[in-house]
């Protein structure tokens, strides 16, 4: 078996250019990894991925992601590809349309191999919650690849693709990032259009990029940012050359690291690796201080307030009528939505939308909906004053490593305390990414780097030079520097 | 509010059989009790409520209609028609 997927995007970019490879076998090689995997990664292949291959073998490549294979978490729709969402509720799906996501990597000439793993309707921190079976960790396939991209996370890791997309509501491309060592960004709200995003928590979500490193990384991200006239929260705001920020000069940045991000919560061991970045930035010309910011400690019930609630409104579409999903035998309407919905669902998406509906109904909604949006506003200035003297706010992505799989899967809080250190930025909107920094007990481990809103070129900029400084090698078959 | 399983399931129209009922109960009061803590938090009552983390809001632009076939937004209903999606009868004979 070949492995080109493992190259460099630049030197792949220079093989297709030269002919010396071609699309169609990057695509071999991406179905040829897949077939051979035990990881659970992808839930349906595109089978048209090989006559796409063909086409683009016998044109020029036009920019550097020409004919790369790259996966697509199952939560964003593929016209005539099935969109699951993990979810016995969409297994049949086949969406009529493109996600604008979608329409502009075809632009790119990229090839969609398939579409990724998940929690049920990207509710979940493990990947665990998806009615097609859990996902593995490539470092360790005992363990939790993390979520809900966890697929994404596992395939990109495993090198089954080079890119993948993924989606963040409270933590989940970060999170399975940190867990799998790759780079994975939650760009700031609005930087991305959600149109074909299929909701969770239509204030929090953000469609971003999944890729073995920063340079990469930071090509997605330009790739599918924009102004999106179908998606009005979506910026006006120009997209940036992302790559044109990396490795330049990060001296004189001054860089908070709250104290609530080093606290009890977190594993020692990650505490440590964390210290040992701010040496190394401090011996590069860089101010870190220790700071507190208020409210971080109430982030996980607003989280649960409001991203429970706003997916109560979107999932009350999935009701068996226009598509998904249809319990038989219903003889009212209100039986038919009632048992579709038991049917369709699984526990913890049930769960978490009994507690939104619960949240939003009668003299509850403003004890606690209205309520959680003023705590919301008050995070977020408290964000904004940081910002006001910080250049980046640091710290881990996790509490700690990827756990074993079957560990507390019917306790209802664990999935919103994995995300304790990622749910805050979803609050505010600002941009986070998860960069790996090194192991503990042989797994990977991440650290996240925050910007204020549309910062994302300053964030590629510090990681591209942490990136360089560690030289890590982040290959699950290479085995763990530790 | 009456936080039992089976109201709080009819809530978001999910319908939980009875040896359900116990497990569900169980699971929302824990998120519940997490909830709670909200109401200890301190807020300035002179500052608007937070509803989407962008300065680009109330953005508005002219209406315009793509027509979808029909035969194609009714692909992934399981019941159907020529013309109409069916569902169980609403008013009675």
């Amino acid at each position: 078996m070949t492995d080109y997927l493992k190259l460099p995007i630049c030197e792949l970019h220079q093989k297709i250019k030269n002919h010396i490879i071609t699309p169609s076998m990057l695509v071999k090689e991406a179905f040829d990894k897949i077939e051979k995997s035990n990881l659970n990664a992808f839930i349906t292949l595109n089978e048209n991925a090989k006559e796409e291959a063909k086409l683009l073998d016998q044109m020029e490549p036009d920019n550097l992601l020409f004919g790369i294979p790259i996966a697509i978490k199952d939560n964003i729709v593929t016209k005539d590809l099935k969109t699951t969402c993990a979810s016995k509720m969409l297994e049949d799906f086949m969406p009529i349309y493109d996600a604008t996501v979608i329409e502009k990597l075809k632009q790119k000439h990229m090839i969609i191999i398939g579409k990724t793993n998940m929690d049920e309707f990207a509710m979940g921190s493990t990947t665990e919650t998806s009615y097609f079976g859990a996902c593995r960790n490539p470092w360790n396939e005992t363990k939790v690849p993390g979520g809900s991209s966890g697929g994404s996370a596992a395939a990109v890791s495993s090198a089954m693709v080079s890119f993948a997309l993924g989606s963040d509501t409270g933590g989940s491309i970060r999170q399975p990032s940190s867990f799998c060592g790759i780079v994975g960004m939650k760009p700031t709200y609005g930087r991305v259009s959600r149109y074909g995003l299929i909701a969770f928590a239509s204030s929090l979500d953000q469609i971003g990029p999944m890729t073995r490193n920063v340079y990469e990384n930071a090509l997605l991200l330009e790739a599918i940012s924009g102004m999106d006239s179908k998606d009005l929260t979506s910026s006006t705001k120009p997209v940036e050359h992302y790559t044109d920020f990396l490795l330049k000069e990060i001296k004189g940045f001054k860089i908070a690291l709250p104290k609530y991000y080093i606290g009890e919560k977190v594993n020692p061991a990650i505490k440590e690796k964390i210290k040992e970045i701010c040496t190394m930035l401090e011996a590069n010309g860089c101010t870190v201080e220790e700071i507190d910011i208020d409210y971080l400690e109430y982030a996980i019930p607003l989280y649960q307030i409001i991203a429970l609630g706003e997916a109560s409104g979107n999932l009350a579409r999935y009701d068996g009528v226009r598509y998904g999903y249809r319990a038989a035998n219903c003889n009212t309407l209100e039986e038919l939505y009632c048992h579709t919905r038991a049917e369709g669902f699984g526990k913890e998406v049930k769960r978490r939308l009994m507690v939104g509906s619960y949240v939003l109904s009668g003299e509850n909604a403003p004890l606690y909906y209205h309520k959680a949006q003023m705590v919301r506003r008050e995070l977020t200035d408290a964000f904004e004053e940081v910002f006001s003297k910080y250049d980046f706010i640091i710290g881990p992505t996790n509490t700690d490593v990827a756990y074993d799989l079957n560990t507390k899967v019917d306790d209802p809080l664990k999935a919103f305390y994995d995300d304790l250190l990622t749910i805050p930025l979803n609050m505010a909107g600002l941009p986070s990414l998860s960069l790996p920094i090194g192991f503990v007990n042989h797994l990977p481990v991440g650290m996240q780097i925050i910007a204020s809103h549309f910062e994302e070129a300053k964030i590629y900029q510090l990681a591209s030079f942490i990136e360089k400084e560690l030289q890590l090698d982040m290959n699950p078959e290479g085995g763990s520097t530790c | 509010m009456n936080r039992q399983g089976k109201r709080v399931a009819a809530l978001a129209h999910i319908y939980l059989k009875e040896e359900e009922e116990a497990y569900y109960e169980r699971q929302f009061d824990a998120i519940m009790t997490e909830i709670e803590k909200i109401n200890e938090v301190p807020i300035h009552l002179d500052k608007d409520p937070l509803i989407v983390p962008t300065e680009e809001h109330d953005r508005y632009q002219e209406e315009e209609v793509h027509m979808i076939d029909k035969k194609e937004m009714m692909k992934n209903a399981k019941q159907k028609n020529e013309s109409y999606l069916i569902v169980p009868r609403v008013l009675n004979d």
